[in-house]
């Protein structure tokens, strides 16, 4: 039999080492990265407590003030730029309106009690530039260590019913998003994520 | 990052896919290589997470014969699915609730496998052919959703039918073309330790086109 060389192995299956270094590299241009960008981060979720008769709820009493837990864990007024939190409260009237409830003039009044929350974190985020070669010390070769930082906030709104001594949460949206840097951009959607929650909760409504 | 652990496993593949050819060299028969690009349609919960057919994939197949119409051999590739999808799933927590997001959707699927192929026909002619794949597929899935990533991979095991014709177009050099069904029947656990754990079994038919050729 013909003896084999690794030469000739290798020359044999030179198309081998082509194609997987055309591969490789043909694989890596086309990775379809995600393309998350501030407007397209926003995640709306909302939750409701199964067996709730919201028919039964017509009333509603919201405070005029937004609000935020601090570090001791207490409810406190929030401070956020004012507009935000004057649109976050006329969205939330709005729909809550548009869905057949009604203002009640005082907590007593009302059958479900309604409040804005806010919150914002900073995160710090990890990654590779992978375009990247440093031909200089340290040789960082594919991966070029960079980090993100960015700031997301959240708006909870919460829905309860005042019992004796507590109140019984029924609903809860949960809006989420990095934020802008601008402030019609922030507004708009505040108003557009307001909006797809109480959407994708039609049984608010009830029979109202 | 993700993509370059995936792209060192691919290079190290490589290297391996070489090893038994080398230590075969004092062996009788032939070895065949194939190198195919791959379209692949998944099915089942696959489909369920990503519906969009697979554009991005590749596999490289060596065969070894031990009868005159039977090869042994083993199989590798990678085949990524991935998918944008805007839109409001309702989820059936306790509490139940609903959740609006643009996310983005990936499953890597690097099929690792053994197989077996018989050929009808004769050597020389247009060569059809049946074959069955058994093995272990490793498998990426990611879902990005706002800032929160969820990825899940691991090693799942599988079978793939496939049928095929090899074009001869020269001496040693030939045309092959085939369809494939990966059935992952080891399941693969998504959100784990979370209300929207479930359990996916995965599956895709691929078709491959590519060229084969004789190692040696």
């Amino acid at each position: 039999m013909k003896k084999t060389t690794i030469k000739m192995f290798l020359r044999k299956n030179l198309i081998v080492l082509l194609f997987l270094s055309a591969t490789v590299v043909v694989l890596q241009g086309c990775y379809p990265y995600d393309d998350r960008t501030v407007s397209n981060s926003d995640v709306v979720a909302t939750f409701y407590e199964s067996g709730t008769n919201f028919s039964a709820l017509v009333t509603y009493f919201m405070p005029d003030s937004v609000f935020e837990i601090d570090s001791n864990g207490d409810i406190v007024p929030a401070d956020i730029n004012s507009s935000y939190a004057q649109q976050i409260l006329t969205s939330t009237n709005n729909n809550l309106e548009e869905m057949g409830y009604q203002m009640a003039a005082n907590l007593n009044a009302a059958d479900v009690v309604v409040e804005a929350l806010v919150t914002s974190s900073t995160w710090v985020s990890g990654g590779c530039y992978g375009g990247y070669y440093s031909y200089w010390y340290p040789y960082y070769g594919w991966c070029y260590p960079v980090a993100y930082t960015y700031t997301t906030g959240t708006i909870l709104l919460v829905m309860s019913v005042p019992e004796t001594n507590n109140f019984s949460t029924v609903w809860v949206a949960g809006i989420n998003g990095i934020l802008g840097s601008t402030t019609s951009s922030t507004t708009s959607r505040i108003n557009k994520d307001i909006d797809q929650a109480f959407n994708q909760s039609p049984y608010l409504r009830g029979s109202k | 990052m993700k993509n370059k652990i995936l792209i060192n496993w691919l290079l190290l593949l490589a290297i391996c896919s070489f090893i038994p050819l080398s230590s075969g060299f004092a062996q009788a028969g032939h070895w065949y290589g194939a190198a195919t690009y791959q379209v692949s349609f998944p099915t089942g919960d696959t489909k369920d997470f990503i519906s969009d057919p697979s554009w991005r994939g590749f596999g490289l197949d060596f065969r070894y014969t031990v009868k005159k119409n039977v090869t042994v051999g083993f199989v590798t590739g990678w085949n990524i699915f991935y998918e944008q999808v805007t839109g409001t799933t309702q989820l059936e927590t306790d509490p139940p609730g609903a959740i609006t997001a643009q996310t983005n959707r990936y499953i890597n699927f690097v099929p690792i496998m053994l197989n077996t192929h018989y050929y009808f026909g004769k050597r020389g002619d247009i060569r059809p052919y049946a074959g069955l794949s058994a093995g272990g597929y490793y498998v990426n899935q990611e879902l990005q959703m706002g800032i929160a990533t969820f990825i899940n991979d691991g090693w799942e095991w599988g079978v793939a039918p496939e049928l095929g014709v090899i074009i001869p177009v020269q001496r040693g050099l030939g045309i092959i073309i085939a369809g494939k069904y990966n059935y992952l029947f080891t399941k693969n656990t998504v959100f784990q330790g979370t209300q929207l754990e479930k359990d996916l079994t995965n599956g895709y038919w691929g078709i491959q086109v590519g060229v084969a050729w004789q190692s040696y």
